[in-house]
């Protein structure tokens, strides 16, 4: 996970504001009163799995999709009544780069500067700056036909960032791409996060949790989680496990560990490997870190501590609590 | 708008389609012009162009076919509506890199009566108000088939359907010629003249419902009307279908050296409507 390193001055402001987001595709609702905000100078994550509405909720907010219901607000502009002012403040990457193969990158970039309104004596700075941000420089001249998918991806990101927008909205960015390409993609993001607010889409969880200061999960359409990484995995392990071998008696060592305090529980987790020895499963209170007080008091009746590590819940683990939470929340619902 | 516009103008500049359009356009002009002109004697430059109308039949459904369609196919037409510019903006400059595509030729042509000038006596103010109407129709024309390729994301089909709308512009008038002017002929064609509207409309929204309604909108009080008084629809439908034929307004002036208000206000009303039409089939992306 990154560290933000923004001004307070500049988090405090809310540079989207999606509130009750609904789209309908004829009969299916693919969002349902959707909201969160964004904040500035941050890396977003929407995470979903496939279907979840991540691409339309993106799409929504780049103005490509109107909703059934619903405003967006950007800078204070809403995307429906004022789509040019709104998307002005935006670079969007739809899942598909959409490039133009028969143009080279540096005419290709040209164009869209054009399209988004540069004026003519900013042109050729903001392009050449796009250029070197995303490394495209020495294929400019090249078609874009005839580049690989993760110079593609390039051109992609760097169309985003054209007409200096506050911020960048990434759809499945690494999508199809070989693990160098995700590894310098990835990178590139990070770079472009320490400037501007992104927002990226993904069903990559590590994706996410390495890059995002705050991640939204959207499951069946509807928001199920909307938290900064950190809080989230604190929300989310109310109680800390522990699983320990320990050289002892069973009874032994569960009298130890009910002897400290904060202990909850203390489970004996199948028959050990080692003889003489036994492994459990310990919950203890979040709020602290007990190894150190249940090391001493083993010490204390000469129990030798084989092992001991705390696991934590993934964010794997997460997000499949938490969609396995919305999908049954919605079945209530049609029930 | 003039970003999409060099954009545009550039792709049929750097790949065939742009110079092989100008060229056959030249060729096709320039073979009726020997005809009529050069071998046939005749001093009136308006002939040849009134036979080179056919060409674009053809020429123009294939120079539009890839303006909407082709956005469709490769998903850039989401890029378009992401990008803080209107719809009729992109419309227009996708419509416009084509008109000038057209007009190239069309100035190469203005040439040609001068040459002729050479061999004999040419009226030239009518030969140049014919190049002038040439040009408008094949405005008239482009407009028609940029909206048939925003219908669709297959070039193939894009450029089918431009060809099948252009001939049945160009036929109506030997159409409306056939038919009896009786008063139940008017109204079944106005009838079928509404389904064919109700189909593309469906082709546009992919919507049932707005179909019907499309349908239903002209049908219904259309029948009431019908049923109500007979006698305005006698002859009506042959006349509306000559009326509307962009063509038989251009060979009328080639052909006979007359051109009403009406005729201009007709030809250049098709680039409005279609364009207009186009904006709204290529901003229903955003409700679909």
């Amino acid at each position: 996970m990154r560290g933000g390193s923004k001004s307070i001055q500049t988090e405090d402001k809310h540079l989207i504001e999606v509130q009750n987001l609904t789209k309908v595709y004829g009969q299916k609702t693919a969002v349902e009163n959707v909201s969160f905000k964004i904040r500035n100078g941050r890396i977003y994550g929407l995470l979903g799995p496939n279907g979840a509405g991540k691409s339309t909720t993106m799409n929504i907010i780049a103005g490509c999709l109107s909703p059934t219901e619903g405003t967006v607000l950007i800078n204070g502009y809403d995307i429906c009544d004022q789509p040019i002012e709104a998307k002005r403040q935006i670079g969007y990457l739809p899942e598909l780069p959409p490039l133009f193969t028969d143009m080279t990158p540096l005419e290709y970039l040209t164009f869209v500067a054009e399209a988004k309104g540069v004026t003519d004596e900013l042109i050729d700075r903001q392009v050449k700056e796009a250029m070197t941000v995303t490394d495209l420089l020495g294929v400019k001249d090249r078609l874009i036909r005839n580049l690989s998918k993760g110079f593609r991806q390039r051109v992609g990101i760097a169309q985003a960032m054209l007409g200096k927008p506050d911020i960048i909205i990434l759809d499945e960015p690494t999508v199809g791409l070989d693990p160098q390409q995700i590894t310098e993609i990835r990178a590139l993001i990070r770079r472009l996060g320490e400037k501007i607010t992104v927002i990226i889409s993904s069903h990559i969880l590590s994706e996410i949790a390495e890059l995002c200061d705050h991640v939204i999960i959207l499951s069946e359409g509807h928001v199920v989680a909307d938290d900064d990484m950190a809080e989230l995995e604190a929300r989310m392990n109310p109680e800390t496990t522990l699983r320990m071998t320990v050289k002892a008696d069973e009874d032994g060592a569960r009298r130890v560990l009910k002897s400290v305090e904060g202990v909850r529980t203390v489970t004996k987790e199948g028959e050990s490997a080692e003889e003489g020895t036994v492994t459990l499963q310990v919950t203890t209170t979040s709020e602290t870190d007990l190894r150190d007080e249940i090391f001493f008091a083993m010490a204390a009746e000469r129990y030798a501590v084989i092992s001991m590590e705390q696991q934590e819940q993934s964010l794997e683990e997460i997000f499949l609590s938490l969609t396995a939470k919305g999908s049954k929340h919605k079945k209530e619902d049609n029930d | 708008m003039f970003a999409v516009y060099k954009r545009e103008l550039r792709a049929y500049m750097h790949n065939v389609y742009g110079w092989l359009f100008m060229a056959v356009t030249l060729l096709v002009v320039g073979f009726m012009m020997f005809t009529y002109n050069l071998g046939g004697g005749m001093p009136n430059f308006e002939y040849a162009l009134s036979d080179s109308q056919y060409a674009l039949l053809i020429l123009i459904p294939i120079l539009c076919m890839r303006s909407m369609a082709e956005d469709k196919r490769n998903r850039t037409d989401m890029f378009y509506l992401s990008l803080p510019l209107k719809t009729s903006s992109v419309v227009l400059g996708k419509y416009f890199a084509m008109l000038t595509v057209y007009a190239v030729p069309c100035l190469v042509i203005c040439a040609y009566p001068l040459i002729l000038g050479g061999f004999g006596t040419v009226n030239h103010l009518s030969a140049y108000l014919s190049i002038l109407l040439f040009l408008i129709l094949g405005a008239a024309l482009i407009a028609v088939c940029q909206f048939m390729s925003s219908l669709t994301d297959n070039l193939v089909i894009a450029a089918v359907l431009g060809v099948v709308v252009s001939a049945l512009l160009l036929f109506a008038p030997v159409l409306a010629y056939k038919l009896p002017d009786t008063a139940i002929v008017s109204f079944v064609g106005f009838v079928v003249l509404a389904l064919l509207l109700a189909v593309v409309a469906f082709f546009a929204t992919r919507n049932l419902n707005v179909t019907a309604i499309t349908a239903a909108a002209v049908v219904v009080p259309l029948s009431v009307i019908y049923i109500l008084a007979q006698e305005p629809f006698k002859g009506l439908f042959p006349a509306t279908l000559e009326f509307v034929s962009p063509f038989a307004h251009f060979a009328t002036f080639c052909q006979f050296g007359t051109f009403s208000v009406q005729s201009l206000i007709l030809l250049l009303s098709y680039p409005v409507l279609f364009v207009f039409l186009t904006v709204q089939s290529a901003d229903k992306k955003r409700w679909d």
